[in-house]
């Protein structure tokens, strides 16, 4: 029998990889508009040279097509599979830090805190009267909202670790409190929103329009920008937090286990905080609040592979780029030619494994 | 096989090395002082049991000796080097611990948990898989290697936790262990039957000899008598005495330190001292 600390890539991961191009070729062909899979393969070469360059001498109806493909489907499917990878990925890594199967950013208020932050920095641009930038999709309107989302997400990170942890140099802390954890969540997120609508009532109506449009998750604003912006940092983080795989495996033994195994307990959690507050806060300015991915994600893939994360952290950034491109393919196609936002399609996913998981918390020793 | 770091020459001068010492250690918690002015030097290569009542302060001692605490005044030494000098990663190699309870809630298989012991070494895979084999093997978990932890029970869950707290000190599959290390344990038999209880003192016995020095927590005393080299009473954060077992397991020490009246013969074949409570 293998055992399951090998290595290698394993079965679930060569599937996840051999899902990946299909999934996103399907989330470029499937829409409003639909695309065969012939017109695609022609299409396809010439995704990334410009329209007119394209139909040159071609049935110009393709270059219809082209438009739509590389104008508004690649960004929107490349940002969706970004940005469930960062989500799931950062999942697990939290439920690692938090040893706790429940810790997803959008339940213990990360996403909450990000959102909070962006709808802060699009005031400040537009609406606030300061005009930073007459356009938040330029380079330094994305920016800031990135940032403002970093520092919210930081934060509401921060606060909730401190909270249902304990203090940190206490031995009493090597166990998290959940029950803690979840009502610091609601309470960031009752904050959050608060906030959100206060920001609302203040300013004009554009700014509330793209206010409300975090909350519900947006993937429709995807914009070559965007895409870019969110590469930018969702690659680096989904590569850096692979390699705590071994730590996370350790601190799920408990903290001071954890340091009696070599692992300095402090500076993995301030990596894993700041690491994760940014891929959350990256994918909820980019592309709006959508919860429940890091929650099911890792959870379904834990019921295959198990609990190592040197398997659960790659496949979890793989599963979860497939996920919510599937997601953000089924909000397109059920309401056609109208559009559902994608936050919908996986909040119906995830609350309910939400509350299976709750039913079964006894299993993982929370109370 | 390869293994770096095994013991073989110094043994015999190592015997009267101190590996961990306590240069009059305090603890203060919550502005109450739970250890009070500790002195005891662990020598290498030894057992040293650790007794006491409830709350006497065995684990905050331990935590000291294992970096977990830094004691509010004197030092603890390890190797003669301060031990909060040192990185969470070299202090790894050195000292292996075993708490009173570990609360590991995700179903990782035993195998992957006894794995976990060699996480601070890099001795190759064919290395670290024998040492595992092996302690899985003598703990008598070998055929449970495959299954999630969070279904054993109590005894099982213990036994898996002592291989991987081993399997950090092991460096080859005949119980060689790394040179200067040491094991603290904190009540370690306490979900164990009487067999597994056995078993594991001798297989402690077998390694102090190899060279590690152990320093454990326990609340049977005979036990302790039994396979202890010196013991060390504690009673509400101070240390009543320390030394060899037949000074400290006395009638006289016992009441002093658990308050209750007890006979004390001689064991019928080891002649150690056997505590039977009064009745």
């Amino acid at each position: 029998m293998m055992s399951s600390a090998d290595s290698g890539f394993g079965l679930v991961g060569w599937i996840l990889c051999l899902f990946t191009p299909v999934m996103l070729l399907l989330g470029l062909s499937v829409g409003p508009v639909p695309i065969d899979s012939q017109q695609l393969l022609q299409i396809l070469p010439f995704l990334f040279t410009d329209a007119f360059t394209y139909t040159t001498g071609l049935d110009p109806a393709m270059a219809g097509l082209h438009t739509i493909i590389a104008d508004i489907r690649l960004p929107r499917t490349l940002l969706a599979w970004l940005v469930g990878a960062g989500l799931a990925i950062s999942g697990a890594a939290m439920q690692g830090l938090f040893r706790n199967p429940l810790a997803d950013p959008s339940i213990i208020g990360v996403t909450s805190g990000a959102s909070l932050g962006a709808s802060v920095a699009v005031v400040l641009i537009g609406g606030g009267g300061l005009n930073l930038f007459t356009d938040v999709e330029q380079w330094g309107g994305l920016s800031i909202l990135v940032t403002g989302a970093f520092i919210g997400g930081l934060l509401a990170a921060l606060i909730v670790y401190r909270l249902s942890t304990g203090s940190s140099d206490h031995l009493s802390s090597s166990q998290t409190s959940v029950a803690t954890m979840l009502l610091v969540g609601i309470a960031i997120t009752a904050l959050a929103g608060a906030g959100n609508s206060l920001l609302a009532y203040m300013t004009d109506n554009e700014t509330m329009r793209r206010i409300s449009l975090w909350n519900m998750g947006g993937l429709d604003a995807a914009s070559d920008r965007r895409v870019i912006l969110a590469a930018c940092i969702i690659i680096p983080a989904v590569l850096l937090l692979m390699r705590f795989a071994r730590q996370l495996d350790a601190m799920l033994l408990g903290e001071s286990e954890a340091r009696h195994l070599g692992v300095d307990v402090q500076r993995i959690k301030w990596s894993l905080v700041v690491i994760v507050a940014f891929a959350v806060a990256s994918s909820v300015a980019l592309a709006g609040v959508i919860g429940f991915v890091g929650l099911v994600v890792p959870h379904m893939l834990r019921m295959l592979i198990g609990p190592g994360h040197r398997r659960l952290l790659p496949y979890s950034a793989l599963a979860g780029g497939l996920l919510l491109v599937a997601a953000d393919i089924v909000a397109r196609i059920v309401l056609s030619p109208a559009e559902m936002p994608v936050g919908v399609i996986t909040a119906l996913l995830g609350a309910p494994l939400f509350i299976i998981l709750l039913r079964q918390r006894r299993d993982y020793g929370m109370y | 096989m390869v293994c770096i770091n095994m013991i073989h020459s110094q043994q015999s001068q190592e015997s009267q090395e101190s590996r961990i010492i306590f240069d009059a250690v305090s603890l203060s918690r919550d502005g109450v002082e739970v250890l009070s002015d500790i002195s005891l030097a662990l020598q290498a290569g030894t057992i040293t049991a650790l007794l006491g009542p409830n709350g006497a302060g065995k684990t905050s001692l331990l935590h000291c000796a294992s970096s977990v605490m830094a004691c509010s005044r004197g030092r603890v030494l390890l190797n003669g080097a301060d031990i909060q000098s040192f990185t969470p990663p070299s202090l790894a190699q050195k000292v292996a611990v075993l708490p009173q309870q570990s609360g590991l809630n995700f179903p990782f298989v035993v195998e992957d948990v006894v794995a976990m012991g060699r996480y601070p070494h890099s001795d190759g895979q064919l290395c670290d898989r024998a040492i595992i084999h092996n302690l899985m093997d003598l703990l008598h978990i070998r055929d449970l290697a495959q299954r999630p932890y969070t279904a054993l029970s109590g005894g099982e869950k213990q036994r898996t936790q002592l291989a991987r707290v081993l399997s950090q000190l092991i460096c080859s599959p005949q119980l060689d262990v790394y040179d200067n290390s040491v094991l603290l344990l904190d009540e370690p038999i306490a979900a164990l039957d009487m067999p597994h209880q056995t078993l594991l003192m001798n297989l402690l016995q077998q390694l102090a000899a190899k060279g590690l020095t152990i320093f454990i927590a326990l609340h049977d005393v005979n036990l302790a008598a039994t396979y202890a080299d010196k013991i060390a009473l504690l009673k509400a954060g101070h240390l009543i005495a320390f030394d060899s077992v037949s000074e400290v397991i006395t009638e006289a020490m016992i009441k002093q330190v658990y308050d209750i009246e007890v006979d004390i013969i001689a064991h019928p074949k080891t002649a150690k001292p056997l505590v039977i409570p009064e009745v």
